[in-house]
């Protein structure tokens, strides 16, 4: 069904290719900046990927002017205050966020310090609460899965109060997003595969929200298409370059789905997870994906059924009678995570994950606070949530 | 007065006036009375609503508008956990959550049920200004009166799942708000 009314917004100039990196100082200088601070996490420092960054700034006229590169796995309202600070002393002009969604997100929350004159990052917290344009912000992703480089949102964490927040507005958009199969070729299988099925749900859940429309539906169909081409042999084998610049543009295109039509009762419980029982996203997700879309399946099993095309390629979806493809999607997916435990040992269930039974119900009353349920095709109140959850635990 | 007020604008000869929507907006003024009313009198009997408010935060006031200004309603949280009806004249800086409704077409859709609350955020119809766990807390609640305000075969309609209120409690409250909550608000 044609929505009656959509909006699709992807301001995101992406730039994508194998030496891509070398093009940041032009991108910088394009955008008016010359002394750019380098947000990053001791993970990409140590990868040694920091100083493929610096590199590319030789002979550029772009200067570097500050470097942090100890956000947390968390990002955090108290290491925000800090960048800025760090922004300001050093006289910055702009931001360059090198690293997985926890730098992008901690970038972007400088970026609103940094342009409000806050000092309070949680007085802009929820939706629309910024009005002024942003300093000129690059995200250059390290992982293939958050879509964050191309997402309006923000989620950080007030230490003091225990909780997440998250924040919307289109300024928070980066300016660009460079995506360089250089900056992935270090990641562990287990990291491809679970921000692999990261950027898998982003792309099936969009597909199937109520903000759906034809713009992020063609996002969400090549991005599954091209997850499903490259993911396992990039799992296998983590120096196929050809192999994770497609996974890289593959999670860009789910991003930018997601960021036009939501996500759903998979994000709504996996974001709980991550937040009662500290299960990293991409797992959570590989552990709710299948039971979200059975859940989701008497009122959206058209649509899931659609996505065999590009999850199970033409000859499958021939032979499969319409009615099946729906099932066949969930049986797809459940024979993907199998594989994927087979080779690095993914898990599938909350028990594989180690979570604690006890906390199960604090993760269904958690998932009440969580905005991805209002996008979801069915009602979810915490009786579902808690069902579901049992349902994922072994 | 400033320079460019007295300015006379370069298109004035053009005298384009756009058409208001009267009826419109008198509907959606209405209803917004009865949205308010309704919530001040159900969150004395329902304790979905009850459960739901006590999770606001204190003295949290809940302001409704059609952008850029009217119509407006707004409801607040009293010291017991109740919710009281504020009238069309609280300012944006004095509430706690502004959900705005971008122009009169969408407020009018949503408040005559064409258009159910979840589609309508989906759609973009409404923009939120404040915490969204606060919104989501309001949206619930606004599910459980449209199920009271709303007979069934317009509530199941606009809604993903209609709260289970049992037939004769969801009748006779819808009876009490229509007769005597909307009027006194008890």
């Amino acid at each position: 069904m044609f929505p009656s009314y959509y909006e699709f917004f992807s301001p995101v100039k992406i730039c994508s290719g194998h030496k891509a990196l070398n093009n940041l100082p032009f991108e910088l200088d394009q955008l008016g900046a010359h002394h750019p601070i380098l947000i990053t996490d001791q993970g990409v420092t140590k990868a040694g990927l920091v100083q493929q960054v610096v590199d590319v700034f030789a002979d550029s006229g772009v200067e570097i002017a500050a470097l942090f590169d100890m956000v947390p796995p968390d990002s955090s309202s108290k290491v925000v205050n800090e960048v800025a600070k760090l922004f300001t002393e050093k006289g910055c002009d702009s931001i360059v966020a090198v690293g997985g969604g926890s730098v992008i997100d901690t970038s972007k929350g400088v970026n609103i310090v940094i342009t409000e004159g806050a000092t309070d990052l949680m007085k802009f917290a929820g939706a629309e609460m910024l009005k002024k344009p942003m300093k000129p912000f690059i995200v250059i992703p390290t992982t293939a899965g958050t879509g964050s480089e191309v997402t309006c949102v923000a989620v950080i964490s007030d230490p003091d109060r225990s909780i997440k927040m998250s924040f919307t507005s289109n300024m928070l958009y980066p300016r660009a997003a460079i995506l360089d199969p250089r900056m992935t070729l270090t990641l562990p299988p287990h990291i491809t595969a679970a921000t692999g099925m990261d950027a898998l749900t982003h792309a099936v859940e969009a597909y199937i929200s109520l903000q759906k429309n034809p713009m992020s539906d063609a996002y969400s169909w090549q991005a599954i298409r091209i997850i499903r081409a490259n993911l396992m042999n990039v799992v296998k084998n983590g120096g196929d370059r050809e192999g994770r610049l497609a996974l890289a543009n593959a999670s860009t295109m789910a991003g930018i789905a997601f960021s036009n039509a939501m996500v759903g009762v998979v994000h709504n419980l996996g974001h709980a997870t991550g937040g009662v029982c500290h299960v990293a996203h991409g797992v959570a997700m590989n552990i709710y994906l299948p039971v979200g879309l059975e859940y989701d399946l008497p009122k959206a099993g058209e649509m899931i059924g659609e996505l065999l095309m590009p999850l199970g390629g033409p000859d499958v979806y021939a032979h499969t009678p319409a009615e099946q493809r729906a099932v066949k999607v969930i049986s797809l997916i459940r024979e993907m995570r199998d594989e994927l435990y087979e080779i690095c040992k993914l898990p599938r269930t909350l028990k594989e994950a180690n979570v604690d039974r006890a906390k199960l119900p604090d993760i269904a009353a958690a998932a009440l606070k969580d905005g991805a349920s209002m996008y979801n095709v069915e009602e979810i109140d915490y009786n579902d949530a808690l069902a579901l959850i049992e349902k994922a635990y072994e | 007065m400033s320079e460019q007020t007295k300015t006379p604008s370069p298109h004035a000869e053009l005298k384009l006036v756009p058409r208001k929507s009267k009826f419109k907006k008198l509907v959606v003024k209405i209803v917004f009375f009865v949205l308010g009313r309704g919530l001040q009198s159900a969150s004395k009997h329902d304790a979905t609503i009850q459960k739901e408010v006590a999770t606001w935060p204190e003295n949290a006031l809940v302001l409704f508008k059609v952008l850029p200004e009217t119509p407006r309603m707004a409801f607040a949280k009293t010291a017991n956990g109740r919710l009281v009806y504020r009238g069309t004249k609280v300012a944006d800086e004095d509430a706690t959550i502004v959900i705005a409704f971008k122009n009169i077409e969408c407020a009018y859709m949503m408040m005559t049920a064409q258009v159910g609350t979840a589609m309508a955020y989906s759609e973009h119809r409404l923009a939120v200004r404040g915490d969204l766990v606060l919104a989501l807390s309001i949206i619930r609640c606004l599910n459980v009166i449209e199920r009271y305000l709303f007979p069934t075969i317009i509530a199941k309609n606009i809604m993903r799942r209609m709260p289970d209120i049992p037939f004769f409690k969801r009748n006779g409250l819808r009876l009490w708000i229509y007769l005597l909550g909307v009027a006194f608000g008890i």
